[in-house]
């Protein structure tokens, strides 16, 4: 199980300017005003980095809240 | 073997002024703030519709020369580092020394790389000079990106500008001068689709009949124009270039905290933090400079070296680690002992 702090705050980091601060695992990640295609693509090279899972931008596109993310990170890591 | 050392970098920037409020003119669901703040960039400068690479490199070479850091005579050999070149054919660095009047002894050829293009190009230097072929080098970089980006291309145009840089690297030291000492280099051709003009050169003669792919309201890509995943791109760096620094460190022999500045492609802010990160880089030792002439390709890093060295966060004894990576997909990596 990935410890859910140490993974919000590798989150919040992704996003500018302490602009996540306030974010929780329920946060719709999405919409932040700094969040941005490049935003998403340092948060998939941070995943892949930390827990070395592929997660597609179409997939990302189905996720809404952080805890979606989360959860198939979980998923992916149980099915590896 | 003859030592190389890097005596002085200068550059310089055409004359139109791209900054982010143009962009968002062009662009208005594009704000001028966002753009800053995620890639740190507020001006880029384009070459004039009429003005090549060459004419970049020609005006830097010669503002360089009125510094009267050395002679032209004592040039023995220029060269071109350029993705947009003048002609196919002759070689740029060719008309280059006609056109500055350098000696008709000197060696000169142009080389096809972009963001690792200095680094390589201080190889080539120290090759040629520590092999005894040459004494003074002057190493060019210059670049004309705009004239290859399509007009709805936010993303790209955002990023490029237009730039030319003058190296000299010889074989006499100076105060001031950094020997350039070992080098690490890498290359992955299957990403070479990934940063791209498709149409105009050999394999794909015809240009001018490419098509516009939207994703949605987004320009996505146009075969006659620059073409960048940027996703693939960030990937190939993150995940290459720390490996990349440490393999230069220890081609050096020296550890991670003997390294006083790293300095590398200046590609953007938001990609070059995560790249820092990645590296275990302390943010004290990593310099940024690109604010006022954007992603110049390979002038990034001679353009940034210089302001390091005119702000005086070079010292004497420091040792710099300069790092170039991207187009090709390519990546170098050099150690300069000041």
């Amino acid at each position: 199980m990935i410890d859910t702090q140490k993974f919000l705050q590798e989150f919040k980091e992704q996003y500018v300017d302490g602009e996540a601060t306030g974010m929780t695992m329920d946060s719709e990640f999405k919409k932040y005003s700094s969040w941005d295609s490049l935003t998403a693509i340092s948060l998939l090279a941070e995943i892949k980095y930390r827990y070395n899972v592929d997660i597609e931008e179409e997939e990302l596109n189905g996720c809404s809240r952080v805890a979606d993310v989360y959860h198939l990170i979980e998923k992916k890591i149980a099915h590896a | 073997m003859h030592s190389a050392y890097i005596i002085a970098t200068s550059y310089f920037l055409p004359g139109i002024l791209v900054d982010n409020e143009k962009i968002n003119a062009e662009h208005p669901e594009w704000s001028v703030d966002k753009i800053s703040a995620k890639t740190g960039i507020e001006k880029r400068y384009y070459a004039a519709e009429d003005q090549t690479s060459g004419d970049l490199a020609y005006i830097a070479a010669e503002q360089f020369f009125n510094k009267g850091i050395i002679e032209k005579g004592k040039v023995d050999f220029l060269i071109l580092c350029t993705q947009s070149p003048d002609y196919f054919l002759p070689t740029t660095a060719c008309i280059l020394q006609d056109r500055l009047g350098l000696s008709k002894k000197t060696g000169a050829f142009d080389f096809n790389l972009g963001c690792s293009g200095f680094v390589y190009g201080l190889g080539i230097a120290k090759g040629l000079i520590s092999s005894g072929q040459a004494k003074n080098v002057l190493l060019i970089t210059a670049e004309t990106y705009s004239k290859f980006i399509h007009p709805n291309d936010k993303k790209n145009k955002t990023i490029f500008g237009d730039a030319a840089s003058v190296t000299l690297i010889s074989s006499q030291s100076n105060a001031g001068a950094g020997e350039i000492l070992n080098f690490s280099y890498g290359t992955d051709g299957a990403g070479a689709k990934h940063l791209m003009v498709k149409n105009g050169g050999l394999r794909n003669i015809h240009k001018g009949n490419g098509e516009d792919i939207y994703e949605g309201d987004e320009f996505y890509s146009n075969d006659d124009y620059l073409f960048m995943d940027g996703k693939e791109i960030f990937d190939f760096t993150v995940f290459n270039v720390p490996g990349l620094v440490n393999d230069c460190i220890s081609k050096n022999e020296i550890s991670p905290e003997d390294v006083d500045l790293y300095i590398f492609h200046q590609a953007n802010q938001f990609m070059l933090e995560r790249a820092r990160r990645m590296s275990k880089i302390p943010a004290e030792k990593f310099y940024i400079y690109i604010k006022d002439s954007g992603n110049t390709v390979s002038s990034t890093i001679p353009i940034a070296l210089h302001h390091a060295m005119e702000n005086n966060v070079i010292r004497k004894g420091n040792k710099v680690l300069l790092c170039g990576f991207g187009v090709g997909l390519s990546m170098g990596a050099t150690l300069i002992a000041y």
